[in-house]
């Protein structure tokens, strides 16, 4: 099966996608996982633009509504703990309904630990990631390369993480 | 999302992307990728589908201990719903500001060509 990624969106749109001039990059870096997956720490990275709404304020969606080109580079930490309730949502290009009535589509820290339950994998990490995955149009990504993500990985050091699931939405 | 795998995975911990846009991937050098082709925002599946979502992550883990650089695999069970129904769906319950400033603008590059 092959995956037809534009499935989903009006042709309008794909056309953009399509003609969008894609930049030349580097070598695609890589990390064998040092360990087996049963002896690894796994922690979890979501585009959702969700938060612990115990501990942090919301993304910055209302200044993407009166700059539609901008996008919220910050980023969130989301404890593995949360309780659904606390979760606050508020992508502004997604329909966020469903991620209220189970995070487990964008995060899925209950399917994670039931694998740890199950011995497939060895730990899952304490803390876990979220960013708003619309970085403005065309996207700027400075701010996520130079702070967001170099915090996320001191995060990941210090958790002692083996390995990042990634999940755009 | 291609800069935020090859970012971590440059600093030495491995990541696997589950997309339903493996187009990117292709195009940008992503380390590891699941595709699969959900509506967008429920990229581990239906919500409450707890079997569903498990295997979806499971096979994301799998490819952390087996896969080669730049690997793209498809995930090749379909979306349980009609295809009109996920479409409609998916959406923001109003246009998000970016479209919605299009379509007031003359030349909207979203018009038909």
């Amino acid at each position: 099966m092959e995956i037809d990624s534009f499935r989903y969106l009006p042709r309008s749109l794909e056309r953009l996608y399509r003609d969008a001039v894609v930049a030349a990059v580097a070598k695609t870096p890589f990390t064998p996982l040092g360990k087996p997956l049963n002896q690894s720490r796994i922690a979890l990275l979501t585009t959702a633009g969700i938060w612990d709404r115990t501990r942090d304020v919301g993304f910055d969606y209302a200044r993407e509504k009166r700059e539609p080109f901008w996008g919220d580079p910050s980023g969130r930490i989301i404890p593995a703990a949360i309780e659904g309730d606390n979760v606050g949502t508020g992508h502004l290009h997604i329909n966020n309904l469903h991620i209220q009535s189970d995070l487990n589509i964008v995060l899925p820290l209950d399917r994670l630990r039931e694998l740890v339950g199950q011995g497939i994998v060895g730990a899952i990490a304490k803390n876990h990631y979220s960013v708003m995955g619309y970085q403005g149009f065309p996207p700027h990504l400075a701010a996520w390369e130079h702070e967001t993500i170099p915090h996320f990985i001191g995060q990941l050091r210090a958790d002692k993480v083996d390995a990042v699931v990634l999940a755009p939405v | 999302m291609p800069v935020l795998a090859r970012t971590i995975e440059a600093a030495g911990i491995a990541t696997v992307v589950v997309t339903m846009m493996p187009y990117w991937s292709s195009l940008y050098g992503v380390p590891r990728t699941l595709g699969v082709e959900f509506p967008f925002g429920q990229p581990f599946g239906m919500p409450k589908d707890d079997a569903g979502q498990r295997a979806v992550l499971r096979a994301a883990l799998d490819l952390l201990e087996n896969a080669a650089p730049g690997i793209i695999v498809a995930w090749d069970r379909p979306w349980p719903q009609p295809i009109e129904e996920a479409r409609r769906t998916w959406h923001p319950p109003d246009p998000s500001p970016l479209i919605a400033y299009w379509l007031q603008q003359p030349d909207n590059p979203l018009r038909p060509r």
